[in-house]
């Protein structure tokens, strides 16, 4: 069966950090991530800083490639692609940024970005191009006017939208979204969330989704992944994973996001202490450095992933899963 | 080159000002047309021969015929200065254009692809900073013997590090940004994304960088032909007079400081020039 | 008795009208929080009762601290104010700490140039300050410079120097919103208990209801530089009497509403160059009316206060006004 369009086996990628003089020591902000994106889905993937949630991201685009580990898109191993292939793939897997203003270009009349995608991939005639610039300029709610703007003469919202286009421009199968509405106001946010949602309706595209905003997972997602220092530690359908969170880690960042309703009493600070340094992750369970439930086996033996019968995924020594394998 | 031409065909005055970079890069740009008419004129423009001596005249100061005075062998200063123009905006040019020529695409490359790239481009040209001019310039001598070229030749290796430098990083910052890496997730090609999102977006620090680079270009031209490395006597160079006129200062100032203004005007148009386009280049400030 | 008193207030850059008529009250020892989208004016008055608004920028209106008119101080006078009797926490800690001094230097030094104390009575007093706002191993790490905290601690270390004069009043703009959610449940844990102990005047600038709700009294909403409500948290959230309010709230993403069917105000907020004439909000309000071209006066309406002429008691206060308008 082939309802994964993505899928990842024991993804990892390294960086190097300090540079320059003394020892180089190894970053790992993603470590060995099996995950799979089913066709049509919007997964959201939620964890802190140094979660390697951008990281994830960007690997699953081939903007950076794995140390280690695979990625099969729609069956294809990425590492495997000559030159036209990963063209190919490109026109078929297109992001979406947090911060729209980086993300186009601020020399650029907004039209000519959305065309660039067009342009690159030989995507019709000029004719037909400029007639798809302006329909796609609609489809985000823009005017021919916004088009012949450049970006800093934009909203943050309104930019947001171009950046959109220019994603859906080549027509992708896969849109990877990195926090793309954090950096907006609640109702531009709004806006932008119901635009995604129509857009993927439409397009019938699948969409990872990049938070740290578990309100935004709620709402948009279907399954959820939650990371921690370059693992996932918990994954499942969105409504049962947040009703009932069986990783502590997912229960503390749930109960540290503050209810916007008073009534519901003040949350006290789920966790004590830090994030660990992704560069010297503690050893066994990466999370029980915070965890208040840890045990001895946790501080030596790393949990692996395990599956319960309706597919959720959790790594923890002391989850309660029925045990039917997967 | 011939879109802009097209360009400023339909521009209006205003509009040219501002596209020049505003009033003060104007000013520069300005002056130094009239800089390089000047050199390029020089035959027509001269009333006398750099190099006619006037026994008679040794020192003689400023007159009708002769506004700017004689120097200490009796040339008419006026003219050997409009000459001088020739050799002193050649060097300081020619050694900027040589070094952008070279630093632009070695900046650019070792910006844009980091890693091993990078350090193979660059640790050579960062040897070249180690390289002291004069003894730069002697060893060049020694092969070609001395000339203003040599001078060109020693300021564009001196230069040629520095805007390499400055290149690399202002492409290394907008490398990061991301519609670079949009734009390759959008199918462009490395060489596009380069022409059309990274350079356009780098450029400003090393073209502000080099205008500035070019008015010092003067002042070490002078100290080579000074020190009998650049332009030779004859021909008249401005940093070559400067120095020559500073032996008789206190009878003929005249002698001095009219080649001593002209530097000074040069390095001021470069200035503005370079002031005015650090504040055109920020995009924000495109207008429409 | 309020610390703190802003009346009519109205700031203008140029020709950008910021803040506009904003005239409120903020009680001891109570929370306020300036609730608002990016340009409705919050960070702005903060700066405005901090005294570090830009040259360009003109304030109109009365800011009345502990019964002083600060508009009426000299630059001296407000400079001796700062960092003592009222102090102010941002929202990027690295770059609120100076990187060449120690955390404990810093708040030490915040002391002793507004106190006539000795250097180790400020070092003492410094001492028990980082110790106060948790930060572990305090006498060891009070010789630390500030990148060696990560960003929760940087926090703590610039609340802890807010904090080291004992102000009056606290202005927080934004203090957790560059911090990661289980780190910003701890500074929030630890204002609450500050406040608890030392029973400080907060002024909470925020753009997060989550926030707003969690550790305030009371909060006034911003919109367009128009303050268009005012009420005790638990009143606000349990029935927003001013449209934009409850669009705000109805906007935020939850299950609650199918996917793609978020109930988002439709337009964007105003150019402020030229703002719609009356209640900026009324381009984009569904109770929109003819009287909305001219400003609502802010009427108590139950437990709120609420500038919308969509609400009776409005109406009927600016019925009053005119009156009282006409008869002057």
């Amino acid at each position: 069966m082939s309802c994964e369009l993505v899928s990842t086996e024991g993804l990892t990628r390294d960086f190097a950090v300090g540079r320059g003089l003394g020892a180089t020591r190894t970053l790992r902000a993603v470590d060995g991530v099996d995950l799979e994106v089913r066709k049509g889905e919007i997964l959201g993937v939620v964890g802190e800083s140094g979660s390697g949630k951008s990281t994830l991201g960007r690997l699953l685009l081939r903007l950076l490639e794995p140390t280690s580990g695979r990625i099969l898109f729609d069956g294809a191993d990425l590492s495997r692609l000559d030159r036209r292939g990963v063209h190919a793939f490109r026109r078929r897997a297109q992001p979406i940024y947090q911060d729209p203003y980086s993300s186009l270009d601020p020399r650029w009349r907004v039209a000519r970005t959305i065309r660039e995608p067009l342009d690159a991939f030989g995507l019709g005639t000029a004719a037909e191009r400029e007639t798809r610039v302006a329909e796609l300029l609609e489809a985000v709610g823009l005017s021919e006017r916004h088009g012949a703007a450049r970006p800093h003469q934009l909203s943050g919202g309104q930019r947001q939208r171009a950046a959109i286009a220019a994603a859906i421009a080549p027509r992708p199968d896969l849109v990877v979204a990195d926090e793309p509405v954090s950096a907006l106001d609640v109702l531009v946010q709004a806006q932008i969330l119901n635009l995604i949602a129509s857009l993927q309706r439409e397009f019938g595209l699948t969409i990872v989704f990049i938070t740290h905003n578990l309100s935004v997972v709620e709402h948009l997602a279907d399954r959820v992944a939650v990371m921690y220092l370059g693992r996932i530690v918990e994954l499942g359908r969105t409504a049962e994973v947040l009703r009932d969170p069986q990783h502590p880690y997912t229960r503390a960042l749930i109960d540290s996001v503050p209810h916007p309703d008073p009534a519901r009493g003040p949350d006290l600070s789920a966790l004590r202490g830090e994030i660990p340094s992704p560069i010297d992750p503690p050893a066994g369970c990466r999370f029980h450095t915070r965890c208040p439930i840890a045990v001895d086996l946790c501080t030596t033996v790393d949990p692996p992933l395990r599956a319960d019968a309706s597919g959720r995924v959790v790594a923890c020594h002391l989850a309660q899963l029925d045990q039917h394998a997967a | 080159m011939t879109a802009a031409t097209v360009a400023l065909r339909h521009v209006r005055p205003r509009e040219l000002t501002a596209r020049l970079g505003g009033r003060q890069a104007a000013a520069g740009i300005g002056i130094l047309v009239v800089l390089i008419l000047v050199a390029l004129l020089a035959p027509v423009l001269a009333p006398h021969s750099p190099d006619a001596i006037d026994a008679d005249h040794i020192l003689a100061g400023p007159s009708w015929s002769h506004p700017f005075g004689f120097d200490a062998l009796g040339r008419d200063v006026l003219s050997r200065v409009l000459f001088a123009y020739r050799a002193s905006l050649g060097v300081s040019i020619g050694a900027v254009a040589l070094a952008l020529a070279l630093g632009l695409p070695i900046g650019i490359v070792a910006g844009y692809f980091g890693g091993v790239v990078d350090n193979l481009l660059m640790r050579p040209i960062d040897l070249l900073l180690a390289l002291p001019a004069l003894l730069l310039a002697i060893s060049l001598i020694s092969i070609t013997g001395p000339g203003e070229l040599v001078a060109l030749f020693a300021i564009a290796t001196i230069y040629l590090p520095i805007l390499a430098r400055v290149v690399r990083s202002s492409v290394l910052a907008v490398s990061r940004e991301l519609y670079v890496e949009g734009a390759r997730a959008r199918g462009v090609s490395h060489a596009r994304t380069i022409w059309s999102h990274v350079v356009p977006n780098a450029l400003g620090p090393a073209v502000v960088q080099a205008s500035v680079l070019a008015g010092f270009a003067l002042q070490i031209e002078a100290a080579l032909s000074f020190l009998g490395l650049g332009a030779q006597p004859p021909t008249p160079s401005l940093g070559l007079m400067l120095a020559d006129g500073y032996q008789v200062l206190q009878q003929a100032p005249w002698a001095d400081i009219f080649p001593g203004l002209a530097i000074a005007i040069t390095v001021v148009a470069f200035n503005l020039v370079g002031d005015g386009l650090r504040s055109k280049l920020d995009p924000r400030g495109i207008s429409g | 008795m309020s610390v703190l008193r802003l009346d009519h207030v109205s700031v203008l850059y140029g020709r950008v009208s910021a803040v506009s008529d904003v005239s409120l009250a903020v009680d001891e020892g109570e929370i306020f929080a300036l609730v608002g989208e990016s340009g409705c004016g919050k960070t702005t008055l903060a700066m405005s009762i901090m005294g570090l608004l830009p040259r360009a920028a003109a304030v109109a209106g009365t800011i009345e601290f502990l019964g002083r008119d600060l508009t009426a101080l000299g630059e001296e006078e407000r400079a001796a104010l700062r960092g003592d009797r009222i102090s102010m926490v941002f929202q990027d800690p690295a770059s609120a700490l100076d990187p060449a001094f120690s955390v404990g230097e810093q708040i030490a030094e915040t002391i002793r140039a507004h106190k006539r104390v000795g250097l180790r009575e400020a070092k003492a007093r410094a001492l028990r300050l980082l110790e106060e706002v948790g930060i572990p191993d305090a006498p060891r790490r009070y010789r630390d410079p500030p990148h060696r905290f990560s960003g929760g601690m940087q926090q703590r270390v610039v609340i802890a120097t807010a904090l080291a004069n004992e102000p009056a009043l606290l202005i927080a703009d934004e203090p957790t919103a560059a911090l990661d959610v289980t780190i910003q449940a701890q500074i929030l844990d630890l204002m609450r208990e500050l406040r608890r102990r030392h029973r400080t005047t907060i002024l909470l600038i925020a753009h997060d209801f989550g926030v707003v709700a969690q550790l305030c009294d009371r909060a006034g909403v911003l919109y367009a530089g128009q303050l268009v409500e005012v009420a005790p948290v638990g009143a606000l959230f349990a029935e927003s009497r001013h449209p934009y309010t409850a669009a705000l709230l109805g906007a935020l993403p939850s299950a609650e509403h199918a996917r793609g069917a978020l109930p988002a105000a439709p337009g964007q907020v105003p150019d402020l160059v030229s703002p719609p004439p009356g209640c900026r909000f009324q381009p984009r309000c569904p109770l929109r009316r003819a009287e909305c071209d001219l400003v609502p006066p802010l009427a108590p309406v139950g437990d709120h206060l609420t500038a919308c002429w969509a609400t009776p008691e409005t109406q009927a206060l600016g019925r009053e006004l005119a009156i009282a308008g006409g008869g002057a």
